[in-house]
């Protein structure tokens, strides 16, 4: 459409510029075409948890040859408090982490209160190696106020069989440094004491993925990824701390944790498509292992129903996770006890189970570009909050998370 | 059948409205019928709904990539449809 292509135009020389093409690559005169997609979403916890506003941007490039370049950027602002690690108790307390000290209520659960900005980019580019097959090569690169990332991929595939299957194989390769901003904390150590160091950490992950697309009818077909994720370096969290209590279960003392320094973990994830007369039904399913002794399992359906010729349509969305909790994973510590080498009391290494019940509505826009919005709520509930403590009768030790998520995406 | 069992969720996302019930039992129905046609190779000409953006796996990605942000920032795995990968030091 023209109008269409006259938005196209006009984003496509914003976009380049932005990008820094130089004068005289008149990408427009290329035979080539430039989409673009965008997202502005919307999370808040409840409690007034983390909430975050992000704006996520993609252009893809391409032109009769299956070559294609994909460049996306996306900004986030971050605030609000996250648990520290640290229980409850039902006198008021005083908690000192590296975002400093915090007054906290009477069986309330102790914050860590933050801001945060994150910058994000990355490019990729699919080479036709011929005509069956493949090579897709990447970068990433992420900066926050103390985390900074790098990391490149490249991943090869092949058609087989008049193409109704394809399998591919892939790596990637990233190096992240930590560095808040009063410094790591030691390992272990008593929190109210502040005990850091001032040099960053480093933090290296290497990924492999193995994949089998199949086209199973004219109407279905089916994808099946093996992966396997290896994590070295400093995997804590610098922020969170643990409790240790006495025999009533008073708080004495506030550590600050410690994993281990390395991790090792697999996927295995199938997922199905199935049209039906233009609505369309994706379901998967992910189950993970690894060395922390963490297991889980994600199912994930969704069901896209066309409502008529003008591109209108639903998609209810419904996830279920569960997770076994990490072998060092505690709710807190008797001083009684020996310090353990690894420990954490991060809410997100528990044992819990979450939800997702999410709704998507689509239309096609006046120009021939189309338009969604999606609401999602999260919940996650845990499965251990409690205590036999005599002083901790009555407290949520662990209340879980819930959040809800709205954006707005267009695509033209 | 199991199919069915996996879209009871959404008829009850959707249930009260009549139109739409309609509309996913015959869903249902089509979905049945398309799981148990023949794995035979399929021609390129029969490719007309596979060809379709929501009937590719890498449909709405950037979607699918706030989703996983927001996973691995809250829930201890990640990965699967793609890298576990990271990237951010997530609150």
């Amino acid at each position: 459409m023209q109008l269409k292509t006259g938005i196209q135009r006009g984003v496509t020389l914003a976009v380049t510029a932005l990008l820094g093409v130089q004068a005289g690559q008149n990408v427009l005169a290329e035979e080539k075409q430039w989409d673009f997609d965008s997202v502005l979403f919307t999370y808040m916890e409840g409690d007034s948890r983390v909430s975050d506003v992000s704006l996520r941007l993609e252009a893809v490039r391409s032109g009769e040859t299956e070559e294609q370049l994909t460049l996306g950027l996306s900004v986030d602002a971050l605030s609000g408090a996250s648990p520290s690690g640290a229980i409850p108790t039902h006198t008021p307390q005083t908690v000192t982490t590296p975002s400093g000290n915090t007054n906290v209520y009477a069986a309330e659960l102790p914050l860590n209160s933050f801001t945060d900005r994150r910058i994000a980019g990355q490019a990729a580019y699919l080479f036709p190696l011929g005509d069956q097959n493949r090579l897709n090569t990447g970068f990433t690169l992420s900066q926050e106020d103390d985390y900074r990332h790098a990391g490149v991929n490249a991943s090869f595939s092949q058609d087989f069989f008049d193409r109704n299957t394809t399998i591919s194989a892939g790596f990637g390769l990233s190096a992240d440094s930590i560095d808040p901003v009063d410094g790591i904390p030691l390992a272990l150590s008593n929190s109210d004491l502040g005990s850091t160091t001032t040099s960053a950490e480093n933090k290296n992950v290497t990924d492999l993925l193995f994949g089998v697309t199949q086209i199973l009818s004219p109407r279905s077909l089916v994808q099946l990824n093996y992966g396997y994720s290896s994590a070295t370096g400093y995997l804590n969290d610098p922020y969170k701390i643990i409790s240790q209590v006495n025999s009533n279960g008073v708080v004495q003392s506030n550590l600050y944790e410690n994993r281990p320094d390395s991790r090792a973990g697999h996927n295995l994830y199938g997922a199905i498509k199935f049209d039906n007369q233009g609505d369309v039904t994706t379901f998967s399913y992910r189950y993970h292992s690894d060395d922390w002794d963490i297991s889980s399992s994600t199912f994930d359906l969704r069901h896209r129903l066309s409502l008529g010729e003008n591109g209108h349509y639903i998609e209810p969305h419904l996830r279920f996770y569960n997770q076994s909790a990490a072998d060092f994973y505690r709710l807190q510590l008797p001083d009684s006890e020996a310090v353990p080498t690894h420990i954490s009391a991060d809410y997100r290494l528990a044992k819990f189970s979450a939800i997702t019940l999410g709704f998507r509505y689509g239309i096609k826009g006046p120009w021939g570009n189309d338009w969604r919005i999606n609401l999602e709520y999260y919940q996650q509930n845990p499965s251990d909050n409690t205590s036999d403590y005599v002083d901790q009768a009555g407290l949520d030790l662990n209340p879980g998370v819930s959040a809800l998520i709205f954006s707005i995406g267009a695509r033209f | 059948m199991k199919y069915n069992i996996l879209l009871l969720p959404v008829l009850l996302l959707l249930g009260g409205c009549a139109s739409l019930n309609e509309r996913i039992s015959q869903t249902a129905a089509d979905s049945v019928t398309a799981a148990t046609e023949t794995l035979t190779s399929v021609k390129p000409w029969q490719r007309g709904a596979l060809a379709q953006p929501e009937m590719q796996f890498g449909y709405l990605s950037l979607d699918a990539s706030i989703d996983d942000h927001i996973y691995f920032s809250k829930e201890a795995t990640s990965g699967g449809r793609s890298f576990a990968g990271g990237g951010c030091g997530c609150n």
